[in-house]
Order: structure tokens, then C-alpha cells, then sequence
């Protein structure tokens, strides 16, 4: 009896580190290894790792930067937490009509790609825009793109966290005697709190290594970390101060990232209500004001910018028309070396690639990690989300540095899918694990007493409940790959752009027609990421998943 | 002290409660016996005023409730999952209501000490809810309604997740500390032994309308329709004819008194005794053993009777003898 117990264990055990071996080797090699290279590019500078990193403590500009970063960081976190707050409400208490399309349409500035955010806020805050004022180039162009960019994922976070609270303990509250203000604050609040912090350190990570909207929107003196690693690296072609930069800034990310992991998890543990999510109608003063607050903040900050794109896109010297999108594909275009349509090949070729890299690694990861807990597992499932939390430009700009030798890969174009994949197998395991977690242990159980052996139910139970949350994933890993822009930057060809270098090539140059080119393009890419994501919530199992 | 009248309570088109009539006196803890879905924890929550009547009124000594908020009725409820706050100690649990009420740090201390000495937890202040077996979430979530002293105690099947025993032992207790407060409760059930064993009297609630209200030996005795005593387990329901002191049954014919004519009686199964010169002859179809007992299904003139003994086993399939104890049948009003 013992020792076939014995034999079943150590089957699963096996079978795990069978699961993990892939993923394993591929983490190494293109998130590790390049990491160790950026430490000892800044470590052997001219002068050595003293001298690098002297720079950026001595030199003001680099220090201004650092701090900017922190706290529009900051300040974009505590915004988004504000104005996100009554839609996190709403969605979290109540049921009402258009719910699941006012949850799903939140999810689409999440995976907008920056360049196409960047793009509608020039078009929005530019001097012809509809607000009449130039906002460009300023502090406050940014914080606004970023409350816009991270805006769902307090709402869902939050707002999912809400709706899972055990509500009788409110209810509990206001028959002890607190009134509905009281019992919000001590009651619902602090039950909340988990997910607030998880929430928080998620979109303060995201604000950190902001790259493509400051880029876009910041213009002279107004720089993130990431930002300067990208010019040191390749406009003043200074590794070692880029190599410092990236290490400073992995320590700010690692921070958010141990945050978020104790936070999220809490929120998850505590977030057990017997009688199930219970979402009431609207009903009362309090709730109608609650709803159209967070539905006019939400149409004005998201609906406005992605609507003013889409306007601008047909508008041709004053007056409506497909001329910006006519021109991407006739023969006389005028900025751009390669065909727009081509662009827009590349891209689908590179995150058709990008998908199938991440979701075989993150399938294999979120199997591995779902089976009994180990210290293996639980340590591979922080680690995993280290990717998401280190910047796009740190996996572009380590690339480079590391793919020289044995042979030269940084020309190859196979290094921008793997990158891709890299910044989105986080986001298969994140779509994946819970799922696999919420179902799995007494099925497996079941499975097991049936007489399967670990390797069986592996491929009875876990394969087919994981590929419906798989094809989640991979939704996400293609949106990510159309829109991914940092990482892009350093290792795309000249020749061969994807459409987010495409079109950050067309709106660094001036004139009229290409901003209309760029804009029509960032139209066709917000068009199918949005697709995507209508799909994705299709296929959704539940609420399960991260995002 | 409570007085209901007419209460109706939907939800969209579905009735949960329809036009409720009920009184509760000083000092009288009323049961609420019904099945699941009978609208008995809506009750509950529109006194509480956690639901918004529809129609009726609700009043405590003579004022009507209306819509006033529930955090000033002054009422305590005891919730079916206990809806223990987890982000408090058990002491900051208890404590919860008389903080809210304002009452000075070191009366509140001596307060929830009190209380938590009263169910029986004296020395769990500084503990985690998640720490907590289902008897003590229970008994936690029973000393935080009492600490604000409340006017009125409101109970929602607070023992059914907890197996019998501890069920048996928390009823006894609870019993105890609502005889010794002499504040009025209602206790919300589906389990009549529950019920009977609380209350002062019982009110049947089924689909939302009130079936019956009495005390709970009158409400045994006297069920009001054939759905009160199906749900309070009165078992051998059947037609009877009496004449000339002879009660016809579908089992065969018993001498009794009772009033001539035709009537719908219930036998409870005590008093059907096996007898070796009983008037029915019957089958014995099966035979369970139950809390100490045997019970036994006879099969007379082709129909199902109930009866229990305390042994020998009476074996499948042997023939045996039946009276029936005509003084305790029921009688339910068609």
C-alpha cells in the first residue's frame, strides 16, 4: 500500500519535472542568459561596472529621468485606482443591462498596442484636435494615456474581487448598526485591500517601463528609464550606461512584482463566498448615480480617444473620406520604404509565430505548475511572471547584447517572435492556471481513485479542460505580438517593419499625409486587436483568469 | 412588540412572500418552519430591512418600519453562513456593533467578554476567524448579535451546516441563553425537531403564504392542511368513514370514537403497535433500524403503513397483527 503510494508520487513528481524541461530551457535562454549579459555589459563599460553606474548617480539628466519615472509612476497608479473606482463598483455589485459588453469592451485599451494609443492621443490633444488645446509633449498627455491604458485592469481586478466578497458581511454590518457609508469602510474596504494593493502594483508596473507613449507623447526632457535605455543603446550606442539603467530599473520592477504576488494571492484566498457571486439590479438613488458615474467616465476616457481615431483616420483636409487608408496601399505612397501592406504581413507572420512559441511554453508551464505543489512549482510560478514585470525594451535590448556569438542572430528574423513570445507566455499561464487550478484537484482525484496514473490524467483530464483557457491565451499572446513595440524596436529589420515600427516611423515624420497614413494603420491594428479580444471573451471559462 | 401585516415581497415577477400576517409578543421566540425556497429567509431580511417590502407593513410596538435603513432598527440577525468578517479578530468581531454604537472602549471589552463567556468561547478574543471550526464560527457569529443587546433576535438556519451532534448540543444552549434574555426571536428552519425544540410557537411557511401559526404541540396536533402535515412528517394520511363507533380505514376496520361521517386522519407511527390480537393483519415489507428503534412498512389490504417498534427486528416477508391507537390519529381538515 505504502510503497505504491510511494511509486504514484513519485510518478507525479516526474511527470512534473517531464513538464517543466522545455519551458525551463526556453526561460534560460531568452530571459536569463540575456539578463546575465546586460549585467556584464554594465558591469565591463570602459571603466568598469564602478564607472557605469557613477554615471547615472552623477549625471543630472539621468537622475531627473529616474525620478520622473518614479513618480508619474505614482502618479498614474493613484489616478487610475481613482477614476476606475466607480466602474470597479458597478461591475463588482451590480447587474445590469449590456454587463458582459461593458466588460468585455474594458478589456480593449488594455491590449491596445501603445503606438495606436499614442497615435489617438496625438490626434486627440494635437493643436486640430477636438479639445482645441495642445497637450502634447506634456506630463499630462501621458497620465492620461496611462489611466487609459490601465483602467481595466483595476476594474477587473477589483471589480472581480468585489463580486466574489461574501456579501452577508456587509449585510451583517448594517444589522449591527453601521450605516452604508460605515459599512463600506471597515467592512467591504478592507476586504478589498488585497486586491487594491494587486491591482496598484500591477498598473504602477506597467506606468514604470512605459516606453511607446512617452516615446510618442513625452517629446524632450519628458524620458522614463526606458526610454533612455532605448537611446543610450541605440542612438548613443553607450551599452554600459543602458546596461546600469536596465538593472536599475529591474530592481524597481522586481519590487512591484513581489507586491503584486503577495497581494494577488491573497485576494484570490479570501476571496471565498459561500453563496457564490450575487450581483443585485439597480435599483435606489445611490446605485443609478454609481452607474452613470462609471459609465460616463468610462465613455469619455475610453470611447473618446479610440472614437477620435477612427474619425480622424477618414477625415481628409476637412472633409470625410478613405483617402489615409486608400494610400497605405497604392503604389505612390510617400514616406515609407516598404509597403504598408506589407507591414501589416510581417506583423501577422511574426504573431502567428509569437502564439504558437508562448502557448506551448505557458500550457507547459501552467500544467507543470497546477501539479502537486513543490518548491519547484511555487518558485516557477513567481518567476514566471518576471517577463511580464521586465520592460520590453530590457528583452529587446538584452537580445542584442546576447544573440552576437556563437553565431549572430540579432539580424534573424526569428528573434522577434521568440521575443514576443517571451513578454506573452505570463499572460498564457495567467489565462491558464487558474483554470486548471479551480477544477482540477478533485477531478484528478476522481481520475486517480478510477485508476489513471498521473501521466493518464495529465492527458485525460488537464489536456482537454486546458486547451479551451489555452485558446484564451493565445488570443492574448496575438494581440500582444501585433502590438508589441519595444522590443520590436531594437530587433526588427529596416526592411521588413512590423505595423507598430511602421507606424511610430510614419508619425516621427512630419506632414499631414503620413499623421493620416499612421493613423488609418493604427486604425486597421486597433480593429484587430478588438476583434481579438471580442473572440477571447467568447472562449472565456467563467471568470476564470487573470485578465 | 412585532407586528406583520399583509407583507408582500417579489423579486421581478416571483412571489417570495405573499402577504404575510404574523405577531410576535414580549419575550416569545417564534419558529418559521418551511422548505427550502418557501420565501423564510426573505421574512428574515425584509424585518431586518434588507428587503424592500413590496406591499404590507412591518411594525415594532405600533411604528411602522417602512423603509427605515437597517442599521437603525436595532435588530440582530444571525446569518445562515455566519458572514464572519475575515479581516477581524473574533474580539473585533463581537466588539463590531458596540463600536458602531459608540459605547466606551473599556464597557465594550467587558461587553464582548461577557458574551463570548456566554456561548462559551472565553479566551478566543485575539483569534483568527479562519482558525474556527463550523460550532465556534456559529457561536461567534450568536455573540456578536448579542452584544448590542439587540430588541429582537433574528435567526436563519444557523445550525444546518453543522452535523447533528453539535447541532443537538448548540440547539440545548441556545435554548438556554433565549429563555434567560427574554428578548423575542424568530428562528428560521426547515427542520421541524429544530423548530419544536426552540420555539414558543411555530409559524408553516410554504411558497411564500403562511399555512398555519400555534404552538407547536397544537400545530402537531391540529395541522391545518394536508401540506402541514405532510411537511411536519405526520406519516399514514388517508380517508376514513365512521359509523357507530367504528372507524373504517383503508388497513381495515378499528373500534374508536369519533365524530360520524367521512375524514382525512393521520396515524403517527408510534401509534401503530404490533398486537397478536390487533384487528389488522398486515406484511411485513421492510424493516429499518433508526435512532434505537425499528421501523417497520406492513403492507395492509394493499396499502403502505408505518409503524415503529422497539424490537426484535420483525423479519421481511412474516405476518403480523396490528391495533391502531384510534385516540391519536389526527384529524386535517379537507
Amino acid at each position: 500500500m505504502d510503497r505504491s503510494h510511494d511509486r504514484v508520487m513519485k510518478a507525479q513528481r516526474s511527470t512534473q519535472r517531464w513538464l517543466f524541461a522545455l519551458p525551463i530551457a526556453f526561460l534560460t535562454t531568452f530571459f536569463v542568459y540575456p539578463i546575465v549579459r546586460i549585467m556584464a555589459v554594465s558591469f565591463s563599460g570602459d571603466a568598469g561596472i564602478v564607472d557605469s553606474f557613477s554615471t547615472v548617480i552623477r549625471t543630472a539628466s539621468l537622475r531627473g529621468t529616474t525620478w520622473f519615472t518614479l513618480w508619474q509612476a505614482l502618479a498614474s497608479t493613484v489616478l487610475t485606482l481613482i477614476f476606475a473606482f466607480p466602474a470597479a463598483a458597478l461591475v463588482g455589485r451590480y447587474q445590469f443591462r449590456g454587463r458582459r459588453l461593458f466588460m468585455a469592451s474594458l478589456t480593449v485599451p488594455f491590449v491596445m498596442p501603445t503606438v495606436v494609443v499614442g497615435a489617438a492621443f496625438l490626434a486627440l490633444l494635437g493643436p486640430d484636435g477636438p479639445l482645441g488645446v495642445d497637450l502634447r509633449r506634456s506630463v499630462t498627455a501621458i497620465l492620461i494615456a496611462h489611466v487609459f491604458f490601465n483602467y481595466a485592469v483595476v476594474v477587473r481586478t477589483v471589480g472581480g474581487n468585489w463580486a466574489n466578497l461574501d456579501r452577508t458581511t456587509e449585510e451583517a454590518a448594517r444589522v449591527l448598526g453601521a450605516g452604508q457609508w460605515q459599512a463600506f469602510r471597515r467592512i467591504t474596504l478592507p476586504q478589498l485591500m488585497p486586491s487594491i494593493r494587486a491591482a496598484a502594483s500591477i498598473v504602477f508596473l506597467f506606468t514604470f517601463t512605459s516606453f511607446g507613449v512617452v516615446l510618442l507623447l513625452g517629446g524632450f526632457g519628458i524620458n522614463t528609464i526606458e526610454v533612455v535605455i532605448f537611446r543610450e543603446a541605440t542612438v548613443n550606442l553607450d551599452l554600459a550606461v543602458a546596461g546600469a539603467l536596465a538593472l536599475i530599473q529591474m530592481v524597481g520592477v522586481a519590487g512591484a512584482v513581489y507586491a503584486y504576488g503577495r497581494s494577488g494571492r491573497q485576494a484570490t484566498e479570501r476571496s471565498v463566498s459561500a453563496s457564490g457571486v450575487v450581483l443585485r439590479p439597480i435599483r435606489g438613488f445611490p446605485a443609478r448615480f454609481l452607474q452613470l458615474a462609471a459609465l460616463g467616465i468610462s465613455a469619455l476616457l475610453l470611447a473618446v480617444p479610440l472614437g477620435g481615431l477612427v474619425v480622424r483616420s477618414l477625415t481628409v483636409g476637412g472633409g470625410l473620406g478613405s483617402a489615409n487608408f486608400s494610400s497605405l496601399f497604392s503604389p505612390d505612397r510617400t514616406a515609407v520604404v516598404t509597403a504598408p501592406w506589407q507591414a501589416i504581413f510581417n506583423s501577422i507572420q511574426i504573431a502567428l509565430g509569437a502564439t504558437v512559441i508562448s502557448v506551448v511554453i505557458g500550457t507547459l508551464l501552467a500544467l507543470a505548475i497546477a501539479q502537486r505543489p513543490t518548491r519547484l512549482s511555487s518558485t516557477m510560478d513567481a518567476l514566471v511572471m518576471l517577463p511580464l514585470g521586465t520592460s520590453a525594451v530590457t528583452v529587446g535590448f538584452g537580445f542584442l547584447v546576447a544573440f552576437d556569438w556563437p553565431i549572430d542572430l540579432r539580424t534573424s528574423p526569428i528573434l522577434v517572435p521568440i521575443a514576443h513570445a517571451l513578454i506573452a507566455v505570463p499572460f498564457v499561464v495567467r489565462t491558464t492556471l487558474p483554470v486548471l487550478r479551480a477544477v482540477r484537484a478533485r477531478l484528478r482525484e476522481a481520475a486517480t481513485v478510477l485508476g489513471a496514473s498521473p501521466r493518464r490524467v495529465l492527458a485525460l483530464i488537464d489536456l482537454p479542460i486546458v486547451s479551451r483557457a489555452a485558446l484564451v491565451g493565445a488570443g492574448f499572446a496575438f494581440a500582444i505580438s501585433m502590438g508589441e513595440f519595444g522590443a520590436t524596436a531594437f530587433l526588427v529589420r529596416p526592411d521588413r517593419p512590423t505595423l507598430t515600427t511602421a507606424i511610430f516611423r510614419l508619425l516621427s515624420k512630419p506632414g499631414d499625409a503620413t499623421f493620416g497614413q499612421a493613423i488609418a494603420m493604427s486604425v486597421i491594428l486597433m480593429v484587430v486587436t478588438a476583434s481579438l479580444v471580442a473572440a477571447i471573451d467568447r472562449f472565456r471559462v467563467g471568470n476564470l483568469g487573470e485578465f | 412588540m412585532l407586528e406583520i401585516v399583509d407583507l408582500t415581497v417579489k423579486f421581478g415577477d416571483y412571489v417570495a412572500l405573499d402577504q404575510i400576517n404574523l405577531e410576535l409578543r414580549q419575550g416569545e421566540t417564534l419558529a418559521v418552519l418551511g422548505p427550502s425556497g418557501s420565501g423564510k429567509s426573505t421574512l428574515l431580511r425584509a424585518i431586518a430591512g434588507l428587503e424592500i417590502p413590496d406591499g404590507g407593513e412591518i411594525r415594532w410596538e405600533g411604528a411602522v418600519l417602512g423603509t427605515r435603513a437597517p442599521h437603525t432598527r436595532g435588530f440582530g440577525l444571525v446569518f445562515q453562513d455566519y458572514a464572519l468578517f475575515p479581516h477581524l479578530d473574533i474580539g473585533a468581531n463581537v466588539r463590531f456593533g458596540l463600536e458602531i454604537a459608540g459605547l466606551e472602549e473599556e464597557i465594550a471589552n467587558r461587553r464582548v467578554a461577557e458574551v463570548l463567556e456566554m456561548v462559551g468561547l472565553s479566551g478566543f478574543h485575539d483569534r483568527s476567524t479562519e482558525t474556527l471550526s463550523g460550532g465556534e464560527r456559529q457561536r461567534v457569529a450568536l455573540a456578536r448579535a448579542l452584544a448590542p443587546n439587540p430588541r429582537l433576535l433574528m435567526f436563519d438556519e444557523p445550525v444546518a451546516a453543522l452535523d447533528q451532534h453539535l447541532r443537538a448540543r448548540l440547539l440545548a444552549e441556545l435554548a438556554d441563553i433565549l429563555h434567560d434574555l427574554s428578548t423575542p426571536a424568530i428562528y428560521v428552519t426547515h427542520d421541524q425537531t429544530e423548530a419544536f425544540a426552540l420555539a414558543d410557537r411555530v409559524a408553516v411557511l410554504s411558497e411564500g403564504r403562511l399555512l398555519q401559526v400555534g404552538e407547536p404541540e397544537r400545530v402537531w396536533r391540529n395541522p391545518a392542511s394536508i401540506e402541514v402535515a405532510t411537511f411536519l412528517g405526520l406519516e399514514n394520511i388517508a380517508e376514513v368513514r365512521v359509523q357507530d363507533n367504528v372507524i373504517s380505514t383503508p388497513w381495515g376496520a378499528v373500534k374508536g370514537t369519533m365524530a360520524p361521517g367521512t375524514h382525512r386522519i393521520a396515524i403517527p407511527a408510534a401509534s401503530v403497535q404490533l398486537d397478536p390480537n390487533g384487528p389488522i393483519s398486515a406484511v411485513v415489507v421492510r424493516s429499518i433500524f433508526v435512532d434505537g428503534r425499528y421501523r417497520v412498512e406492513l403492507q395492509a389490504l394493499n396499502r403502505t403503513l408505518v409503524t415503529e417498534v422497539a424490537g426484535p427486528r420483525p423479519l421481511e416477508g412474516s405476518k403480523v397483527s396490528v391495533t391502531i391507537e384510534t385516540e391519536a390519529m389526527v384529524v386535517i381538515p379537507s
